[in-house]
């Protein structure tokens, strides 16, 4: 409790531009569990975070927007961070990805956006990160990707119409996904390939070529996950129905009018 | 996810309606030839679902380069329904396949029901 306190006592809040002109000078001149302040603005850079320090934007991801100065780089690169959070930011133009997780374990991606880059959010031989409340849309390769990260939580986030792969775990084990979106996509909703001992848990994938694909993978789980409700192959039937019963009202009524 | 989220789908489920009508009542014309009460019928309900594809074409878009089949199925109604009109007024020998296309326009209503499906 003492060291708690004496955490928040000492941690410091960096806000960008008043006291940093650049995100990324603030973070390089942050000390771990220091916080950056982002406020509302667009912003053009490639971030890089290798400390602890939680990074958010002051009023979310719809009123702050990064586009990666250097196509060829992620705008938000975490490289062999721990405890790293990224909160509130939209991340675009990017021929890598928006959000880029490389060796990190236990960080927090948090109700970002990304768009328009070649990947939403990247995590290659990363463990342990919570992924929620993330857009990963509009991307010309797949929504969320997991190369040979193992553990991470994936949880309440949308990867729609993008031109591949909504979700794609590759090599990754011991992740689970929760309560997702992945509809529109180009090919799969959600693809695990020579993936183990994944969760799949009451996501919804709608109007992908296919929902879920599992490819030389084993012990993987899945659980009340959704394609296209009922609802949608009962209805159309119903309407025909009705067209029937309104045909017959019509022609009812006309007969009265025209007393044929 | 509620059903009639969108005002698409809500236009593309009174096209159904309207086409299947229209449908049954071409079909009776075809059977019965002239029968004016099903002219009426045929008629009313066919341009209301025209005039339903226009506003559906309209709506779709500014998504069109996201989900370009929101697009391209009322464009095919439109389309099946401009070749339709033109066997029944210039080429009569054409018109026993009118019921087919009929049944087309059906199908085409179907297939922007789905496609307009709130996700």
């Amino acid at each position: 409790m003492l060291s708690l306190a004496a955490l928040v006592f000492l941690s410091a809040t960096i806000i960008v531009p008043d006291n940093s002109k650049t995100i990324q000078e603030a973070v390089n001149t942050a000390s771990p569990n220091d916080t950056i302040l982002v406020n509302d603005g667009e912003y053009r850079e490639n971030i890089v975070v290798t400390k602890p320090v939680i990074v958010k934007s002051r009023n979310g991801a719809e009123r702050t927007t990064i586009t990666a100065a250097v196509p060829s780089e992620p705008v938000f690169r975490l490289m062999n961070a721990e405890h790293a959070e990224i909160k509130g930011f939209t991340a675009k133009g990017s021929g890598v990805a928006g959000f880029y997780l490389q060796n990190s374990r236990d960080s927090v991606i948090v109700d970002n956006r990304a768009t328009n880059n070649a990947t939403g959010i990247f995590l290659l031989s990363s463990g342990g990160n919570r992924l929620t409340g993330n857009l990963a849309n509009l991307n010309d390769k797949y929504g969320i990707y997991l190369e040979k990260s193992h553990g991470n939580t994936i949880q309440q986030n949308t990867a729609n119409s993008n031109s591949d792969n909504g979700i794609f775990l590759s090599v990754s084990n011991g992740n689970t996904l929760t309560d997702n979106n992945a509809n529109l996509n180009a090919w799969n909703g959600i693809l695990l390939w020579d993936s183990r001992d994944n969760v799949l848990k009451e996501n919804r994938l709608w109007r992908n070529r296919f929902g879920i694909v599992i490819g030389e993978g084993g012990n993987n789980s899945l659980v009340d996950n959704s394609t296209w409700s009922n609802i949608y192959i009962i209805m159309p039937l119903v309407l025909v129905y009705l067209g029937i019963i309104s045909y017959l009202i019509q022609k009812r009524i006309l007969r009265k009018i025209y007393r044929v | 996810m509620f059903i009639f989220s969108n005002v698409s789908i809500i236009l593309a489920s009174i096209g159904i309606i309207l086409a299947a009508t229209s449908f049954i009542s071409g079909l009776q014309l075809v059977k019965s030839k002239l029968y004016p009460i099903d002219v009426r019928i045929h008629r009313v309900n066919g341009y209301i679902t025209i005039a339903l594809f226009c506003i559906l074409a309209l709506i779709a878009i500014p998504r069109s380069a996201v989900d370009s089949a929101a697009l391209q199925w009322p464009l095919i109604g439109l389309s099946v329904f401009l070749l339709k009109e033109w066997i029944v007024r210039k080429k009569r020998r054409l018109y026993k396949y009118v019921s087919w296309l009929g049944g087309i326009l059906l199908i085409t209503w179907l297939c922007i029901f789905f496609v307009n499906i709130p996700v």
